[in-house]
């Protein structure tokens, strides 16, 4: 068995003990008795058969045990569903938004959002809000280690919660979590990891986050692609996160993934939006509007700058234009890229209303 | 009985004679040549998903195929071919035409014609479907669920209109075999004198009829979407994709009876002409048959305990769901009394039979654990579903297909195959399909999803030992189908009633003449029906 990281996890662990267990004993009646009749009854020792036509004490008997017994299970089944649809009033949220074919995860309180990894805190129940982009298609939020599953539906708000177990080591462990509907070409590529953290590890590592996502730019090592600032973004593996699926390990768009009309960055013509780094990195913002390109809103500036950097280098020539000083100053003032942190002075509607709530009680 | 009447191949030859039949018997060899070359070829796609999946190295260019795109395109055609083209016109459409009309002492079935257009049907909707899967690239298994199938080449309505055509096919089928139940029977052929085959079959035919038009519907309702912009089923539309889980389970669930019942009923007829005992509890079976197909209506949203359904719908599909294990538990039960002081011939189709007892008591047993709310929110979606439903439909179903062949086999070709061979074809079968089947539901358990074109390393040692079992597997089936086929024209001369068998398709010469008995046939007064003493 895998292993079980939740009280809720054990619970559907013990369920399956039960069930399985019950259907095992009687698995093994049937074929105990099965090779009761084939041995005891076999033609070569039989001359005699006994032609009954039926008997309904034993009719009764084996319609009233096995009805008796499946009720039990569907009890079974109940209690232990109830506890997974029910969350505890004292939860943190995380909104997660899945998309074909990765997974955006928001924390509105902690006013951070990541992709694919994410860490939560042990012994806090936190509720995942699902739902998949408006224009997108279905997914699945699977972590196997704590039992739980809830589809993610594009125009729907789904649920699930968890409550994870203080880590082995006291500090952080690390969990597979899979898309587990159907989603289309990268659907097993959907993985990601949750980590669960002592309170201590999961301050540090909201801390981090948020410094990364924070970092003021500056926009002329920024646009350099062999800045160390820039080199020393992992651009590779953020390419495989964000572009490989439709774009290709290559770079060479739909002839190498056959995505209809992903984009080919071996070459610079037709790109709707410009070719140069400051046009790349506001699609990177914004999508393409009408077609299947989406904005990453995920993405930290400076790592934003990194995968335009990288999509740039799929193209060998020296025809790409250089970005103008006029250029950059507007990019740096419409995303205000070099202003420092100013923590949000607003709330997320569903604190607000539960802080409503709190105050009413 | 006269020696010198000719068979039904005999009274006619030539290609149109069998395109233009009327005969139910020629109609179900045409069937049989189809469903068994789809089974073939779908076969095929499943072994290549195997081989796919075989190694979990796809990043470093360790994939068979390429990656995700080819491997859902053959997912989806492995998945379509053999719901749609093979499992559920398998045993109805060549069995259930076949020996019908013999079995209730009829010369065939009430509309001969409509029959014949059921497989023409038949054959335009498998048409319409491969061309929609490889003309529009489909990738989307054969569930078809929106949004994502929305967004692919055919939009949906070609796959859609070809499960309509395979529905008519299926409803015409019902309507016939219903009405000949009903209008057809020898004199003395009473309801409750049935062979349990006829029963399961008529069950069948009702679940046909009622179900089928809801892919019609479903049909009538994605037009309204696509050309007047009514949003029912996309959610750009404000449309529920929910709403369309319902609507395909609505039919899907209730089709997965059409499949199983008829194999219930080939059981039934196995188990007591090869323990010479008549079986147990007939009306018992006969009753069980019909709650199943009146249950089975009622438990669709079982596949849709995580798709975001209310809660309170999960809780009460969970409990009907339940319900269906208890009529299937029944006949388990009663099969297994009738081999109780029986003299028991473990003949090839009797060693089906039980292959079919232990396997399909495997996917029940695991289905109570599907329909269990709290684990199958754990293993809703993951392989341990494919493994049960592996389990059901082939451990089940497609068993028991290839049993009922084994045991009409003498009857309808009038010739017999190698015993040894078989046996030695059904031993690696069970082995090959534990393996692979057994070890996907332990898959499930770890969490592994399904529909995974790779996986993470953890699961690479259990997903090998599968990929052997698939090796194993459709090695013993494909020795069994080319001996079968060898048989056909090689094997040596049958008799008429090779297996002392009781029902009426055992009275007439083996292969049928075309008014299915030279002389009236005997209605004995209980379908099964054994001396006590016994042939030494």
């Amino acid at each position: 068995m895998i292993e079980a990281a939740s009280d809720i996890a054990r619970e559907v662990d013990y369920a399956i003990i039960v069930v399985g267990g019950i259907c095992a004993v009687f698995f093994l009646g049937i074929v105990a008795f099965m090779l009761l009749c084939i041995f005891k009854f076999h033609h070569t020792k039989t001359t005699k058969t006994k032609q009954i036509h039926g008997n309904l004490f034993l009719e009764i008997t084996w319609t009233v045990i096995p009805t008796i017994l499946v009720f039990y299970m569907f009890w079974v089944g109940w209690q232990g569903f109830n506890k997974i649809r029910t969350v505890p009033d004292d939860h943190m949220v995380i909104e997660v938004v899945a998309q074909q074919w990765l997974w955006n995860l928001k924390y509105p309180e902690e006013d951070i959002q990541v992709v694919n990894n994410f860490h939560i805190p042990a012994g806090v129940p936190v509720k995942f809000k699902l739902t998949s982009l408006l224009d997108d298609v279905l997914h699945s939020f699977y972590i196997p280690a704590f039992r739980v599953k809830e589809d993610c539906v594009p125009g729907m708000n789904t649920y699930i919660w968890v409550n994870a177990d203080m880590p082995k080591n006291g500090e952080s462990e690390t969990y597979n979590m899979f898309c587990a509907e159907f989603c289309g070409k990268d659907h097993a590529q959907m993985i990601g990891t949750v980590t669960v953290d002592s309170p201590a590890a999961y301050e540090k590592w909201v801390q981090s986050v948020k410094a990364e996502a924070n970092k003021p730019v500056d926009m002329k090592l920024a646009l350099d692609a062999t800045s160390p600032e820039v080199q020393g973004r992992d651009g590779e593996t953020l390419y495989k996160t964000y572009c490989v699926s439709c774009h290709g390990s290559t770079g060479m768009g739909q002839a190498e993934t056959m995505v209809p009309n992903a984009r080919d960055f071996t070459n610079l013509v037709g790109w709707k939006q410009g070719n140069k780094i400051n046009n790349i990195y506001e699609t990177l913002i914004t999508g393409v509007p009408g077609t299947e390109m989406r904005g990453f809103t995920s993405l930290s500036p400076w790592d934003r700058f990194a995968v335009a950097h990288k999509v740039a280098s799929f193209y060998k020539g020296s025809g790409r234009q250089k970005v103008s000083e006029a250029e950059a100053k507007a990019l740096e003032e419409k995303y205000k890229l070099s202003a420092p942190y100013e923590p949000k002075k607003t709330l997320a509607i569903d604190q607000a209303m539960d802080l409503l709530l709190k105050e009413k009680k | 009985m006269n020696p010198d009447s000719k068979n039904f191949y005999e009274v006619a030859r030539g290609l149109t004679s069998w395109l233009f039949t009327t005969d139910h018997k020629r109609i179900g060899i045409l069937y049989l040549i189809c469903v068994m070359t789809f089974f073939v070829i779908a076969a095929l796609l499943g072994i290549t998903i195997r081989l796919e999946l075989f190694s979990s190295n796809s990043e470093a260019g360790g994939s068979l195929l390429g990656g995700g795109e080819i491997y859902n395109r053959i997912l989806t055609l492995h998945g379509v071919i053999m719901i749609f083209l093979f499992i559920i016109p398998a045993i109805p459409g060549v069995f259930g035409n076949f020996f019908l009309p013999i079995m209730i002492g009829a010369e065939d079935v009430s509309f001969p014609r409509i029959n014949l257009l059921s497989w023409y049907c038949y054959i335009i909707g498998a048409a319409l479907a491969l061309f929609a899967i490889l003309s529009g690239a489909i990738d989307t298994g054969w569930t078809f669920y929106v949004p994502y199938s929305a967004k692919t080449g055919a939009n949906l309505i070609l796959p859609l209109s070809a499960a309509y055509m395979l529905g008519w096919s299926s409803i015409l089928t019902g309507i016939n075999f219903i009405v000949t139940v009903h209008r057809l029977r020898a004199k003395e052929m009473k309801m409750f004198r049935m062979p349990l085959f006829v029963w399961a079959s008529y069950a069948t035919g009702w679940i046909q009829v009622i179900a089928t038009p809801v892919v019609g519907i479903t049909l009538i309702l994605l037009l309204l979407e696509r050309f007047l912009g009514i949003g029912i089923f996309d959610p750009t539309k404000g449309g529920d994709p929910i709403l369309y889980q319902h609507m395909f389970w609505i039919y899907s669930h209730p089709a997965v009876y059409v499949m199983v019942l008829p194999a219930m009923g080939v059981v039934s007829e196995i188990i007591p002409t090869f323990s010479r005992k008549t079986i147990f509890g007939y009306s018992f079976i006969a009753w069980s048959t019909m709650a199943i197909a009146a249950i089975g209506s009622l438990v669709w949203a079982h596949h849709m305990f995580t798709s975001g359904m209310a809660d309170e719908s999960r809780i009460l599909f969970s409990f009907l769901t339940f319900f269906v294990a208890v009529p299937s538990a029944v006949k388990i039960f009663n099969w297994l009394a009738t081999m109780y002081k029986g003299s028991i011939h473990l003949e090839p189709p009797m060693i089906f039979g039980l292959i079919f007892v232990l396997l399909f008591s495997i996917g029940g047993f695991t289905g109570l654990m599907n329909g269990t709310l709290s684990i199958d929110i754990h293993i809703h979606d993951t392989a341990f579903v494919v493994g049960h439903f592996h389990y059901t439909m082939f451990g089940g179903v497609g068993v028991m297909f290839f049993g009922a062949l084994l045991y009409w086999f003498p009857k309808m070709f009038g010739r017999n195959y190698n015993k040894k061979i078989i046996y030695l074809c059904g031993f690696l079968f069970f082995v090959g399909f534990n393996m692979l089947y057994g070890t996907m539901k332990w898959l499930g358990i770890q969490g592994m999803p399904r529909r995974y074109a790779d996986y993470v390393p953890e699961y690479e040692f259990w997903n090998r030992v599968a990929t052997v079992g698939s090796w194993v597997m459709v090695g013993g089936l494909f020795l069994m189908i080319f001996h079968l086929l060898y048989s056909v024209f090689k094997g040596s001369k049958a008799e008429d009633n090779p297996w002392e068998g009781t029902t009426l398709e055992w009275q007439t010469t083996s292969p049928p003449p075309l008014v299915n008995f030279n002389e009236p046939p005997q209605i004995p007064e209980k379908p099964y029906d054994y001396p006590e003493e016994v042939k030494s």
